[in-house]
């Protein structure tokens, strides 16, 4: 206990005269959590469109202007002709494209017309066989899928919406009210994240991911370090054990890590108010059982590799598979299920979850310890691993 | 007598050559012991695997009366290894890096104020204590390292090559501690490339190509010098004197080397015409020749180039 409190304590001593990696440890994840916390988002905005009206009639203009009032969609003007528009999505400059043909008016009239020639005499509603009502088309830029995909849906929603505002308008007149008669009616009530925000969820990911980093790589680069200075040679011919050298290397950071999350809870409340709505205590365990996983594959990395350089790769490579594969962009329900069942061995995948939970819905122990169970043991595995893995001799 | 280290056929390969190949050496307790040899010739890999840090692939070792391979965890209690490279935390001070040593060795306490006290006396790091290890002289880092190997009193130290890149006041002050701890009664193995250091050693052995050349006491080995040498001085006009290594000896000689600015001659006992007309004949520019005692390098460089010619077809 003593040869590992000594080890402790130098670790410290020469962690303070490396002003470098502090600065490191401290500025650069503040810098980055602010960035990122604006850059990473899923939400879908100011979509870029533009249109082809050839009708140009009152009823297109009132459409047009319901598309370009909506926050959602960046109005990029009028262009003249359909070569025109593909040219506007070739060059990328919009990415949906919005076409109002010449007859728009006269379907829409045609479309919602009462039919009084009925033999009762009952008003019947819509047009004669073969007759619809006024196609309007989307050009949509599918590269990117998933936004297209967003934006399509808003813009059809749009579209619809007011074309059940000029049915009903037009009913109105004759004395029918169809907001009466919708057969459905949709209330949903968010919960956790009422404004869907999109940063709420977000951010607890980009802790997650900076506390991993500071705390693999700093650990990573640790016992290599020592074998490029020759100091762990002489480190090897005395009393210490291969547990004194990996634990007592993988400590202070614990600290960095612990301090580095406490941090970006900081950032993230007040900076991007996010609500904490978890017990602080809680996250500490939850904290403590993942560093002993991160803080293991950083140490494992270095006591397998030669030179800093193979750490920092080996380091990479795992980490950008455990972010990948960590529902920190890309829900883990989302991939293929053999891919889903690697993801079990992953520590990020679950301390993602438990931070996002506990910052939203205030999760505890109660519904969370599966996943603390998981990371105690991927920990526990890897450290115990590694010790095994230390060479008590060089060659 | 006590062997502080007993080893016996010892054999390993590194980096896919022959290392040492089948060695066998004693040493006594106490002794200053030389290990001597050029680059390459099996020093490091003997002193590596002394230190517990390499396991040899064949032979066996008892150090302390301990074996080597079963008893190392003890042994390094014991053992006090200064590598080739400087290895302490260049950004640790002098205190830091001989306070870590002493934790780890479990030194503690009034003792390791008294031991850590005497050490930065012995090494002259008294003024530099809060100095960082990494901004002292090559000499006095090397001070430094000796007194962290030292702080838990070891019976056996093993200096590797402990004088490289030192500078030559430095290096005799290195020594001048070297000998008042093995005044002390501690055992030293040295390795070095310095034949003036060789001199200081109470037993050397002389390795080459990782098998043992010659071994003795300094005296013994200058002693066994088979030849008969002399120093052969220039003319005051040429600066130094050079003879091409390809060519074959003066008649009658069997070795000619430069040695000191001058060149070594050396010829058989049994040699009896007068050597300065043979030089002159083979060397223009030389204008004395003197009979010398032969030194270490000498008997080295005698021993060497038997070696040499032994290995060829």
């Amino acid at each position: 206990m003593k040869l590992l409190f000594t080890i402790i304590w130098k670790e410290f001593l020469q962690l303070r005269r490396d002003k470098t990696s502090l600065r490191l440890v401290f500025i650069v994840p503040f810098v980055q959590m602010i960035l990122l916390g604006y850059a990473l988002t899923t939400e879908v905005k100011h979509t870029p469109v533009a249109v082809l009206d050839h009708d140009n009639g009152p009823r297109s203009r009132s459409l047009i202007q319901a598309v370009s009032n909506n926050a959602l969609f960046r109005f990029q003007g009028y262009v003249e002709s359909e070569t025109r528009m593909r040219e506007l999505l070739d060059r990328g400059e919009i990415q949906i494209g919005l076409i109002i043909p010449e007859d728009f008016d006269r379907s829409l009239e045609r479309a919602t017309s009462l039919n009084a020639s009925a033999p009762d005499g009952a008003p019947s509603l819509g047009a004669g066989p073969g007759e619809n009502g006024a196609a309007v088309q989307l050009w949509v830029d599918g590269q990117d899928a998933n936004s297209s995909g967003v934006a399509r849906g808003y813009l059809s929603a749009i579209l619809n919406q007011w074309s059940t505002a000029y049915l009903s308008t037009k009913l109105f007149a004759s004395g029918i009210r169809l907001d009466q008669m919708l057969p459905l009616k949709v209330e949903s009530t968010v919960l956790f994240n009422p404004l869907l925000k999109s940063t709420w969820y977000m951010i607890p990911g980009i802790a997650v991911i900076l506390v991993t980093m500071v705390t693999a790589l700093l650990t990573g680069f640790s016992i290599v370090r020592e074998k490029e200075a020759g100091t762990l040679e002489q480190l090897m011919v005395t009393p210490l054990r291969p547990v004194h050298v990996v634990v007592g290397k993988a400590a202070p950071f614990f600290l960095i890590g612990v301090l580095e999350l406490m941090f970006a809870l900081i950032v993230a409340q007040v900076w991007f108010k996010v609500p904490f709505r978890g017990s602080y205590l809680t996250l500490l365990v939850f904290s403590a059982c993942y560093m002993l996983s991160s803080l293991g594959i950083g140490i494992f990395t270095s006591t397998v590799a030669r030179t800093q350089q193979q750490a920092l790769f080996i380091i990479w490579f795992f980490l950008l598979f455990f972010m990948l594969l960590s529902g920190f962009f890309l829900p883990v329900e989302n991939m293929p299920h053999w891919v889903q069942s690697v993801t079990y061995a992953n520590p990020v995948r679950y301390f993602m979850h438990v931070l996002r939970e506990m910052f939203l819905k205030g999760s505890g122990f109660k519904e969370l310890w599966r996943e603390g169970l998981a990371m105690l043991g991927i920990g526990f595995f890897v450290f115990t691993f590694s010790v095994l893995k230390f060479n008590r001799k060089t060659a | 007598m006590v062997l502080a280290v007993d080893i016996r056929n010892l054999s390993k390969d590194h980096a896919g050559e022959k290392a040492l190949r089948g060695l066998t050496v004693g040493v006594p307790e106490p002794c200053l012991f030389g290990i001597i040899g050029a680059d390459g010739a099996g020093k490091s890999t003997l002193m590596t695997i002394l230190a517990t840090l390499w396991d040899a692939d064949q032979g066996e070792a008892k150090v302390l009366g301990r074996d080597l391979r079963k008893d190392f965890q003890s042994l390094r209690r014991d053992i006090g290894y200064m590598p080739q490279r400087f290895s302490l935390y260049q950004d640790l001070s002098v205190m830091e890096n001989l306070d870590f040593f002493a934790d780890i060795f479990g030194v503690t306490g009034t003792l390791k104020a008294k031991r850590k006290k005497e050490l930065l006396d012995f090494a002259a790091l008294t003024p530099f204590t809060r100095r960082r290890a990494g901004q002292l002289s090559g000499g006095m880092k090397q001070k430094l390292a000796l007194a962290c190997t030292l702080v838990h009193e070891p019976k056996l130290l093993l200096l590797d090559e402990p004088t490289v890149g030192v500078d030559p006041v430095a290096r005799r002050d290195f020594w001048i501690m070297l000998k008042s701890l093995r005044a002390r009664g501690i055992t030293l193995i040295v390795s070095t490339p310095y034949m003036d250091e060789a001199a200081l050693c109470d037993e050397l052995i002389l390795l080459h190509e990782g098998s043992i050349l010659a071994r003795g006491k300094p005296s013994q080995l200058i002693a066994a010098y088979p030849y008969r040498l002399y120093r052969v001085d220039a003319d005051a006009d040429v600066p130094t004197l050079t003879y091409p290594a390809s060519k074959a000896p003066p008649e009658g000689f069997t070795l000619i080397y430069p040695s000191s600015g001058a060149l070594h001659a050396a010829e058989p006992k049994a040699e009896k015409r007068d050597p300065f007309n043979r030089l002159r004949a083979s060397v223009p520019h030389s204008a004395a020749v003197t009979l010398i005692q032969p030194a270490l390098e000498d008997c080295f460089f005698a021993l060497l180039t038997g070696a040499g010619k032994s290995t060829q077809p």
